[in-house]
């Protein structure tokens, strides 16, 4: 490892990434996997950032990553207000129960 | 030069059409008259295209990538069936709107045919062998859907899913012929690939000629795909007519013609289309001899005609195939149209409880009577024509056995067709309730017997026309013969040519077999095993049960991984993601 | 660089005991803590502005529409046990994280580019200004769009219920 510090940001895109796609895959309550999907929208910011900044073009990495924040923000309060629809409707949170494709 | 805007256009604009009819919605009047305005506009448009024909591509649309260019060509095999397409789409939904009245679901159904019209424009267009193929498959999936319209009679959608699935299995067939020549060219230009179709390895090329030549038996529901054609009339007649006879089942025939000089070296391959052509002919004549239901006689006539078709297209005579398919597609659906209006009245398809309707629907009877003059090759009718010109270069081109075998079919074909018009409109039946078609159907079935007895003169503007835009087809036929002349220099030809007059006396022996059957009736009584097996379809009937139960079966047991459960579709969208990046590196370790 | 190093663990630890912590309000919080780290690291790594809203935004607004949402669905026990054995789900992460490491860090050390000085507001309202409005666009709709569905009253909520006990015993 060279010590760059982008470097040392893209290890952390990886953790962060690695870290919500395994919520992802072991949450059974929507809301903590809601929880997961920021997470790994974290992982997307960073990205960002760090990619402006290898290529040389800062200020582009980071309006996207703004662009990211917005987007991701916006992809969460819809994601909760699903998840409390889901609660009314089906009284519960679960993803095990929550599954009406099977027989 | 006008067609730029006019080939994207005729495509197009059915398909805006088909959008306008369905936000339609309960205002059923307004959709009704916008699917007649837009099959109107359409055939106008194709027709205006006709003069615009040239061998240079009209209209492209640069998409990048692997995909190139959506191109569109219009040349000579292009034009006129575009032209096809249109017309009779148009005068079949003329004829839609006496037929379907007061039917439900109308909308789905001007849409459904609204979206075929402008997809098999744009399949016989389309210079881009990547569009063909979407083309295809949409066809396709409107022919299943215009199937099993009516979605409540169980064997209405058994006939669409067995229509998608044999179509499937063939389009399968020109997707990979499709990738394998982008794998060689570098792109799916339909001309490029002509021109250096010579290069190819051998045994690549065979393997695309004969998927596409599988893909087309599929489409013209050639032997061994003929079964799905029969069941396939369960659909409304007005699609029976477009669909099924005059322009879906003509793709692979098309298909087989444009690419037939790249194949045509190809060891073997004209071999196999012409006994696909010869086989199918044969074993669909003795089908239609033996089936009671109308729209099935017409249905194995269709199968057998696109024999005639395909089995010039192995000797050589693209255009004589392509006359033959220009004057089929006009009696075809002109028998389909009248069928329907009999079906209609009488209220069954069954051809025993018709009989005597000659007196109580005389313009039904005389259109049909044309029409079936057409089917059994009699003169001066369009039919007679075009299947002379097509034995007589058989006889030149192709090998003997075949030669026989079509003079076979020629004759059961006069042969069934008396038996149908007979059982119909002339035998002597009780007096029961019937009327003639209504005002709508007559304006769509007029137009055709006129067209049926006519169009035969187009011969010679129309060999002009491919001649000038088909370089690669017609090679060295300069523009010889203007306009008519050319017409009546081929009739010549026609009543000259020995082969003529064999075949009108097979014709004569076939009506002459029929109308003196009675004698016979000890043969027919002893060849009954032939009868129970033509009935039952040879044992294709049987393959094609397991086929369709099989891909259903699978497609059920599939099933259980569409769990829903959201971890397991992360757990797969991972998985997905792992393999796309072990395909990276693989990739990338290849390339060093 | 030592310091965001420093930062940028915390943040991972901060986002794994969000993942398994067992109740949702302190995964929301520890959520909120893994945003702040971000915000500062990403202030650190020479992008002030993005940090600045990424503190307001991540850490501020997310958490307490986390708060609101789970105030309103309530707080359910759900067992820890997963649909997706364990073993498989550390198997696929392990493999997956491997190849992208293999496939993408190697290739980080390049050669230094040059420079594009662009500062970073001419780049948001300029050059990236169909992304700004379209984002303005997004927000509206999100908001519009959680208003919708969220207006469905208690009392309907029990009628798709009581429809579906009716139609079981007809």
């Amino acid at each position: 490892m060279t010590g760059d510090v982008w470097t040392i940001a893209m290890v952390a895109v990886l953790g962060l990434a690695a870290i919500g796609i395994y919520g992802l895959l072991i949450l059974r309550n929507l809301i903590k996997i809601v929880v997961a999907l920021q997470v790994l929208a974290k992982g997307t910011i960073l990205v960002m950032v760090a990619a402006g900044g290898i290529a040389g073009k800062p200020a582009i990495g980071q309006s996207l990553a703004i662009t990211v924040i917005v987007a991701d923000t916006v992809v969460t309060v819809m994601a909760l207000a699903l998840a409390i629809q889901v609660r009314r409707w089906c009284g519960t949170l679960d993803t095990r129960v929550i599954s009406s494709l099977r027989r | 030069m006008h067609a730029h805007w006019l080939l994207p256009l005729t495509v197009f604009l059915p398909w805006l059409g088909a959008g306008a009819v369905l936000a339609a919605g309960r205002a059923r009047r307004l959709a009704i008259g916008i699917a007649i305005v837009c099959a109107a506009a359409d055939a106008v448009l194709s027709i205006l295209l006709i003069p615009l024909a040239s061998d240079r591509i009209g209209f492209s649309l640069v998409i990048g990538g692997a995909f190139g260019e959506l191109s569109l060509l219009p040349d000579g095999f292009g034009v006129y069936l575009a032209a096809i397409a249109a017309v009779i789409g148009g005068l079949a939904v003329v004829f839609s709107v006496d037929y379907m009245r007061g039917e439900e679901g109308q909308n789905r159904y001007y849409a459904l045919v609204l979206f075929f019209i402008g997809a098999m424009v744009g399949l016989v267009l389309s210079a881009n062998l990547l569009m063909v193929v979407v083309f295809w498959e949409i066809t396709a999936l409107c022919s299943w859907a215009l199937i099993s319209f009516h979605n409540d009679d169980p064997k209405a959608v058994a006939g669409g899913i067995k229509a998608l699935i044999v179509t499937g299995l063939g389009g399968v067939g020109l997707l990979a012929g499709s990738l394998a020549i982008y794998a060689q060219v570098g792109t799916f230009d339909i001309p490029t690939f002509m021109a250096r179709a010579n290069g190819f390895p051998p045994r690549l090329l065979a393997w695309i000629g004969f998927g596409f030549l599988a893909a087309a038996a599929a489409k013209s529901a050639q032997f061994p795909f003929q079964t799905w054609l029969p069941d396939a009339m369960e659909a409304p007649t007005p699609i029976s007519a477009l669909i099924h006879a005059a322009t879906m089942v003509n793709a692979g025939v098309y298909l087989l013609a444009r690419f037939s000089p790249a194949f045509a070296d190809v060891p073997g391959w004209s071999l196999s289309v012409v006994s696909v052509g010869a086989v199918s002919a044969l074993i669909a004549g003795t089908m239609a001899a033996v089936s009671n239901d109308l729209k099935r006689v017409l249905a194995w006539s269709t199968v057998s005609q696109l024999g005639f078709m395909v089995y010039a297209i192995g000797a050589g005579a693209v255009f004589q195939s392509q006359f033959h398919l220009l004057s089929h597609s006009v009696f075809k659906a002109l028998l389909f149209l009248a069928a329907g209006a009999v079906v209609h009245t009488v209220g069954t398809r069954d051809m025993r409880n018709m009989g005597g309707l000659s007196r109580k629907m005389p313009l039904t009877c005389a259109v049909f009577v044309i029409g079936a003059l057409a089917l059994a090759g009699i003169p001066p009718v369009n039919g007679f024509w075009s299947k002379e010109m097509i034995l007589e270069s058989g006889l030149a081109n192709g090998p003997f056995w075949a030669y026989v075998v079509m003079l076979v079919a020629v004759g059961l074909t006069a042969l069934y067709t008396l038996r149908c018009v007979w059982m119909v409109f002339f035998a002597p039946a009780e007096d029961r309730h019937a009327h003639e078609a209504g005002p709508a159907m007559k304006f769509a079935l007029i137009p055709l017997a006129f067209g049926s007895l006519v169009t035969w003169m187009l011969a010679g503007p129309f060999q002009n026309l491919l001649a000038r835009t088909l370089p690669l087809h017609f090679p060295g036929a300069g523009a010889e013969t203007a306009g008519l002349a050319g017409t009546w220099a081929i009739a010549a030809e026609v009543l000259t040519a020995s082969s003529t007059w064999v075949a009108l006396g097979v014709v004569a022996l076939g009506a002459a077999l029929w109308a003196v059957r009675a004698p016979f009736k000890g043969i027919s009584t002893r060849l009954w095993p032939v009868r129970r097996a033509a009935e039952a379809g040879y044992g294709f009937e049987a393959i094609n049960r397991g086929i369709v139960k099989g891909v259903q079966g699978a497609g059920e047991g599939l099933r259980t991984t569409q769990s829903g459960l959201l971890n397991w579709n992360v757990a797969a969208i991972v998985m997905a993601v792992i393999a796309v990046l072990c395909a990276l590196w693989l990739a990338a370790g290849r390339g060093g | 660089m030592v310091i965001q190093t420093l930062v940028l663990s915390a943040t991972l630890i901060c986002a794994l005991q969000a993942i398994r912590a067992p109740r949702l309000l302190i995964s929301a919080l520890w959520l909120a803590g893994c945003s702040a780290l971000l915000a500062l690291a990403i202030a650190l790594l020479g992008a002030p502005e993005v940090g600045v809203v990424e503190l307001s935004v991540g850490a501020g607004l997310v958490t307490i529409i986390f708060v609101f949402a789970i105030n309103v669905a309530g707080e359910e026990t759900i067992g820890m046990t997963s649909l997706v054995p364990r073993p498989l789900a550390w198997a696929l992460m392990c493999v997956f994280l491997f190849l992208l490491i293999w496939l993408t860090l190697p290739g980080l050390v390049s050669p230094a580019l040059p420079q594009d000085t662009l500062p970073f507001l001419r780049a948001l309202w300029d050059a990236r200004s169909l992304d700004t409005v379209l984002q303005v666009a997004l927000i509206f709709s999100g908001v519009l769009g959680s208003l919708g569905l969220l207006a469905e009253r208690r009392e309907t909520a029990h009628s798709p219920r009581q429809a579906g006990a009716e139609g079981a015993s007809s």
